[in-house]
């Protein structure tokens, strides 16, 4: 059972990746938080597996929520997942200590499941 | 036959020497114009000088003196004084007197001065018995002492006038004194005026640019959070339906592709629009970020032109209200480069100098007349120019260009920090 939070202050976009998660690994748990704020305090309440984090958040932003949650949380997975598909993003991401780099409108569910399976072998 | 002889030799010199003594007196009276006379009371005889007959215009000793005679040559206007004056010192037994009248010349008809002087002297009763006096003809002195005085008067009359003009003048300076001073008020309220008013447009410009990056921020991050979200919600909504149709060539499933395309130009075009307006590479990764994306982007659309890229400077350097400047200067300043000048390199420099932040950004294009670029009816360019100006100074910085035709431009903005 993998848990999984997503990071995604729209709500449409947010609910739209949730339910696409749920139909494509059924056991995954799945939580949402729409700030960093919320997301910090859900992780505090049961630290997930992996994290889906959008970079544009009001108030802090993803990359910032990334290198405090990896600084507590090293073993936590955290993905970006962003509109804007360029190389200083990417590198950004590496540099706040992200795992991975998803671009939002370009997502591959084999991407998807391949890092499901990394993280939680055998998960359906 | 008696001879009898005396010596007389002493008498004929005692003789000769007063005729001589007499001679220079009347010589000495002569040249003084200083005549005298004497009246003896008790014989009633006038003896004058030789000069009181010169003075009076008549041949010395022409004829035995009289009172009478004298008072005939004295000025008509004068004589009833002259006369009360001798007579009255006589008989109020005054030992002296003094007068000053007018006589005129018998033979000239000339009017002279005098100036007589009278002593009386008495016998051992202290009766008067005889008056001496002295005639002085004083005309030249008094000429002379009219032309002073006349020359005195025209002296103070002059001093008068002058004093006058002045004391007009000094008038007329003060009065100019405080027009002009009523007038440097003026400008001075006109001055404050100007710079409260050139203050209140800078300030204005300064809203003006703070409100269109505002703006700008929330309808780009509006276009980001609504259109361009929702936008991907429907591709990845669309791209997971299309994993669950089982019949992969129905029509549903040609529809569904076909949309997906059609989402992406929306999602391309709102993100386009978004990263125009600011690019969220700004605000999410900082100036250093941007500058790197904006050249790339620049360089993609401008094939011909390359930039060289030194930044010495390190993100927490930038002050952050100075990284959007930076940007639109930075942004402003490439765009001219690639209208305005034919050039194909560009070499930007960003640096922390110890001082400043100072951006450098040097082109070797065609370069420009300034003063053309910079006129009051000047180009679109020249715009430009203005807006990074206003730009920098606004946010406490100066801006420096120079450019010169077939040489390049350089372009150079710095802000001390």
């Amino acid at each position: 059972m993998l848990r999984v939070l997503i990071v995604e202050d729209n709500r449409i976009f947010r609910e739209a990746f949730k339910k696409g998660l749920v139909d494509y690994f059924p056991s995954m748990v799945i939580e949402e938080a729409a700030n960093g704020d919320e997301a910090l305090q859900k992780i505090k309440g049961g630290p997930p597996d992996l994290i889906f984090m959008d970079i544009r958040l009001p108030g802090m932003n993803g990359l910032q929520l990334t290198q405090k949650v990896k600084k507590d949380f090293p073993d936590i997975n955290i993905a970006i997942l962003t509109d804007y598909d360029l190389p200083e993003y990417r590198q950004a991401a590496v540099q706040y200590g992200a795992d991975r780099f998803y671009v939002k409108n370009s997502l591959k569910w084999d991407e998807l499941e391949a890092l499901v399976q990394s993280i939680s072998p055998g998960a359906p | 036959v008696n001879i009898y002889g005396r010596d007389i030799t002493q008498r004929k010199r005692a003789e000769e020497a007063l005729r001589e003594n007499e001679q220079r007196l009347s010589r000495a009276q002569e040249i003084a114009h200083l005549g005298s006379w004497e009246l003896d009371l008790i014989t009633n005889r006038l003896t004058w000088s030789d000069e009181v007959y010169r003075i009076f215009g008549l041949q010395p000793q022409e004829f035995g003196a009289t009172y009478e005679a004298f008072l005939e040559a004295v000025h008509p206007d004068d004589r009833a004084a002259v006369d009360t004056t001798y007579s009255s010192s006589v008989r109020e037994g005054r030992d002296t007197y003094e007068i000053e009248h007018r006589v005129i010349r018998k033979s000239t008809g000339e009017i002279l001065t005098v100036h007589e002087r009278c002593e009386h002297f008495r016998d051992v009763s202290g009766r008067i018995i005889r008056s001496v006096g002295m005639v002085h003809d004083i005309t030249e002195r008094k000429r002379t002492e009219e032309a002073l005085r006349q020359r005195t008067l025209e002296l103070q009359h002059l001093t008068e006038t002058l004093e006058q003009q002045v004391q007009e003048r000094t008038e007329e300076l003060e009065v100019a004194n405080e027009e002009l001073k009523v007038e440097i008020d003026a400008c001075q309220r006109v001055e404050i005026e100007l710079k409260k008013s050139e203050s209140g447009l800078r300030h204005l410009s300064l809203e003006l640019l703070n409100a269109q990056e505002k703006e700008r921020k929330l309808v780009a991050g509006e276009i980001h959070d609504s259109v361009g979200s929702s936008l991907s919600a429907i591709k990845f909504k669309v791209e997971n339906a299309l994993t669950e149709v089982a019949d992969k060539s129905s029509e549903t499933t040609a529809v569904l592709q076909s949309v997906i395309p059609i989402v992406q130009g929306a999602i391309d075009e709102a993100r386009r629009i978004q990263m125009n307006l600011r690019p969220s590479i700004l605000d999410d990764l900082g100036i250093l970020a941007t500058i790197k994306w904006f050249c790339r982007q620049f360089e993609s659309t401008y094939s011909r032109i390359r930039i060289s890229q030194d930044i010495k400077i390190e993100e927490h350097e930038v002050p952050a209200p100075l990284k959007t400047v930076i940007f639109r200067v930075l942004q402003e300043g490439l765009n001219n480069v690639a209208k305005h000048s034919k050039a194909k390199m560009v070499m930007l420099l960003l640096r922390n100098t110890g001082q400043a932040v100072q951006l450098v950004i040097r082109d070797n294009g065609g370069g420009f007349d300034l003063s053309q670029v910079q006129s009051p009816n000047g180009t679109a360019h020249g715009l430009g120019l203005t807006n990074m100006r206003e730009r920098t100074e606004l946010s406490g910085g100066s801006f420096v260009i120079e450019s010169t035709e077939g040489k390049g431009t350089t372009i150079r903005a710095s802000w001390p920090i």
